[in-house]
């Protein structure tokens, strides 16, 4: 060993000497998925998975209510209500939904959260598998499930809440202390891979069902034809646009390689950087394309709630703080002349 | 927190990455669909441009068919819900229940409704062209006034 192998050697740090040993990946997996984070990251991971979710529930009403008057003879319950030997009654349906509603706000706003947290995730699991319970499965709703499940399910009150706020008054702390930690950083590298995952699955399903047909033949364009003839049939406004580009037969294979390759791609966006601001933006044209030509929405990827997790969300707070104060010394008189 | 106490803490999100993985993983693996753990089916097989869709239809006094609003076939504004209401329930020989359901929904303008399903070319019909191949009526019911 010469002297400058010595004198690199001493230099390398114990998680890198650690990463040359036998099962070098754990290193590797744990500084990413183990990272630190700032309770703010998690906290406004919370805010937006449960702005949605409450504002979905909330403006979606009248799917979830009208179920009390569906026939009981199409009730086919699935996940956890698979036990379930008939449908819930009126009033456990209404009492239900206004109770996630209620409890998705206190979610929201971080109030009472050892509760709210786990309450509204599971209100929000009851609520969504009921309405696929009834012969037709929903999956515009299942990663916005799962989300708000690991996120209720984690410290994410810990930062912009008014739980955080209530412990400082007590305190009698005037500032915000800054918390870091793994708890904090670990629930929105979990909803991360939950989310890329999620993308190869429905590429690995167009695969394994269709083959490399999916790609290669008019299959697109007759699936986005057929999603315009629907609405047709059914006596609603159809996709202009779709019915219009459903005449370039040549264009379908092209994109739905494209659509495929994207979805099998969707790891890279665990690698951050332009990596993910690419694939992030890429997948989310599918999902404008999907809408435009299909009227088929898929909101929480489509208002990009879906991939929150990929990025240093505790840069969204500060920057507003940021503005704030800029506001505020802007409106001192010294400043205004 | 200890050293401990942090590897155990440690230990414990591995354990529980890897089994929420394996649970979004495992209807893929098992081949069974469900909520909100799914195989991500949609739009997955593929399609020929001639598709019998399942849809309901309103019979004036005349006798001329037109087709009816989501609300009135399913009371939903999903026309995936919609198709799948009625697909199954002429599968499972509920046609003519669906059917008076629809009547009871449907306004005056019509004199009757029919459970049908309607194969379609659908590129020609997307294209504005004349795409309907063949029409099977499952249930017919009156419209009450």
């Amino acid at each position: 060993m010469t002297a400058d192998d010595a004198g690199h050697r001493a230099a390398v740090s114990p998680r890198d000497e650690a990463a040359r040993l036998p099962g070098r990946w754990r290193p590797r997996v744990d500084g990413w998925l183990l990272e630190p984070a700032p309770a703010e990251r998690l906290a406004v991971l919370r805010v937006l998975v449960g702005l949605f979710a409450t504002l979905y529930l909330a403006i979606r009403y009248r799917p979830f209510l009208s179920l009390a008057d569906a026939s009981a003879s199409r009730f086919e319950p699935v996940g956890v209500l698979a036990p379930l030997d008939g449908p819930w009654s009126d009033q456990v349906l209404v009492v239900l939904f206004v109770a996630a509603v209620v409890l998705g706000v206190a979610f929201t706003i971080g109030a009472w959260f050892r509760f709210s947290g786990p309450a509204f995730a599971g209100a929000l699991l009851l609520l969504t598998t009921y309405r696929s319970s009834w012969g037709q499965l929903l999956w515009i709703e299942d990663l916005m499930t799962i989300d708000v499940l690991i996120v209720g399910c984690s410290r994410s009150a810990d930062g912009l809440s008014v739980d955080e706020r209530r412990r400082r008054r007590r305190s009698g702390r005037s500032h915000r202390a800054p918390r870091e930690g793994v708890g904090f950083g670990w629930p929105v590298r979990l909803a991360a891979l939950v989310t890329v995952t999620s993308y190869v699955l429905a590429a690995v399903a167009k695969l394994r069902t269709s083959g490399l047909e999916w790609m290669f033949s008019d299959s697109l364009r007759n699936h986005v034809a057929y999603s315009n003839v629907r609405l047709d049939l059914f006596a609603g406004a159809s996709s202009p646009v779709g019915r219009w580009l459903v005449r370039f037969g040549w264009l379908f294979p092209p994109m739905a390689v494209i659509t495929v390759l994207l979805e099998l791609a969707a790891p890279v966006a665990l690698l951050g950087g332009r990596w993910r601001d690419a694939w992030v933006v890429a997948m989310w044209l599918v999902h404008v394309s999907v809408a435009a030509l299909m009227f088929v929405v898929f909101p929480f990827p489509l208002f990009l709630v879906a991939f929150a997790p990929f990025y240093r969300l505790e840069a969204i707070p500060a920057w507003l703080r940021a503005v704030a104060g800029r506001r505020r010394s802007g409106s001192t008189p010294g400043s205004s002349l | 927190m200890g050293p401990a106490t942090g590897s155990r803490a440690a230990w414990f999100r591995r354990g529980v990455t890897v089994t929420v993985l394996a649970a979004v993983i495992s209807p893929a693996v098992r081949g069974h669909d469900s909520f909100p753990l799914t195989t991500y089916p949609m739009y997955d097989g593929t399609r020929g441009r001639i598709v019998t869709i399942a849809t309901a239809v309103g019979v004036d006094r005349l006798g001329a068919t037109r087709y009816l609003p989501l609300r009135t076939v399913a009371d939903t504004d999903d026309p995936l819900i919609a198709e799948s209401t009625v697909r199954s329930a002429i599968d499972s020989r509920r046609a003519e229940e669906l059917c008076h359901d629809i009547a009871a929904r449907a306004g005056s303008s019509i004199a009757a409704v029919e459970v049908v399903d309607e194969r379609h070319d659908v590129v020609t019909r997307a294209t504005g062209g004349d795409s309907l191949l063949g029409r099977s009526v499952h249930a017919r019911c009156p419209v009450r006034r």
